[in-house]
């Protein structure tokens, strides 16, 4: 099976940090940008659109659930997640009301890295089409609600087209009751 | 190359003001060193092993270099915070040092980064410098040997 590779936007401030996860992203087949600080991350994510952003919370300019609290406001789909030292209850709970999908605590190996941002991704692939799904559900029952308009004059024709096809139907069932041998008699 | 530490700091400065967030980082100095990974290898084989297993040599190289300027970046910063008593300064370069320590598996030196921002246990900028200094090049010697291995 072939990885799923993704565009994922990388906010990381120490450089160190940023070379380890972009080369084993780059490992792993996946397109990556790299964002320094909070604004440039909002900044690439605008006319880079990502499947997953990988975020610290502590940036030069503002915070980590800063950067997904805006992203989110503009709309973005991307699965995000949390990069953290501290992975304390409280953080923890804090970014996964901030719309983290998962959080990594730092120091992090590749297959750390790899499970999650796989799973994120695939989550994220899972919701876009029940969205989808959803939306052509909801265009069917739209279009049952209300059937488009007869051309032909045919609506004044219809009830008795209905007692036509109800006479028919109880006919079959009769039908289909004396076939199988049943009788309303004693 | 790393400053020299020790020079430029005030002796008698201490970081006792955390920022609350940095603050919630507390290492138990006592059991840090009790952890036999620390007497033996500056490096924990199993992140900086991995990495070095993991990539192509030259990335692992490029790795070591940016690791390097880091070093050399942050413990000037950290210098410069002490001599101005710049509590958030020192603070922020010291959780940034212990980050980079991190990811590339200088465990000794992370500790070290730790302890210089923890406010339970302040110690002055020219015990901590020095200290940090000699990790950085243990920590730095021992990934260039893994990257000629």
């Amino acid at each position: 099976m072939t990885e799923p590779a993704g565009r994922i936007l990388l906010v990381e401030d120490t450089p160190t940090q940023a070379e380890v996860a972009k080369a084993m992203l780059a490992t792993m087949g996946h397109e990556v940008r790299h964002a320094a600080t909070g604004a440039q991350a909002l900044a690439i994510a605008q006319e880079w659109p990502p499947d997953a952003v990988l975020v610290d919370l502590d940036l030069p300019d503002f915070s980590g659930f800063e950067v997904m609290r805006r992203l989110k406001a503009r709309g973005s789909k991307a699965a995000l997640i949390v990069l953290t030292v501290n992975n304390s209850v409280d953080t923890v709970v804090e970014a996964m009301r901030e719309g983290a999908m998962d959080f990594i605590a730092k120091p992090y190996g590749k297959a750390r890295l790899k499970v999650t941002l796989d799973n994120a991704l695939e989550n994220r692939a899972l919701r876009a089409e029940l969205t989808a799904v959803k939306e052509q559900l909801s265009g069917f029952v739209a279009a049952a609600a209300s059937p488009p308009p007869r051309r032909h004059g045919g609506d004044r024709a219809s009830p008795l087209r209905y007692a036509i096809g109800a006479l028919i139907f109880l006919a079959a069932v009769l039908g289909l009751f004396f076939i199988a041998g049943f009788s309303f008699g004693p | 190359m790393i400053p020299a530490a020790g020079t430029g700091p005030r002796s008698d400065w201490v970081p006792q003001r955390a920022t609350e967030r940095v603050a919630q980082k507390v290492i138990d100095r006592t059991r840090a060193k009790m952890r036999p990974l620390f007497a033996v290898s500056a490096i924990d084989p199993s992140i900086a092993g991995q990495l070095a297993e993991d990539l192509p040599p030259e990335v692992f190289r490029r790795i070591i270099s940016t690791f390097e300027a880091d070093l050399s970046r942050l413990t000037g910063e950290l210098t410069a915070s002490a001599r101005l008593g710049d509590t958030n300064g020192y603070l922020r370069a010291a959780h940034s040092l212990a980050g980079a320590a991190a990811a590339v598996g200088a465990r000794r030196l992370e500790v070290e980064a730790r302890l210089a921002m923890d406010p339970a246990q302040p110690a002055p900028p020219a015990e901590v410098l020095p200290r940090l200094s000699m990790e950085s090049r243990a920590a730095l010697e021992e990934l260039h040997q893994l990257a000629r291995a």
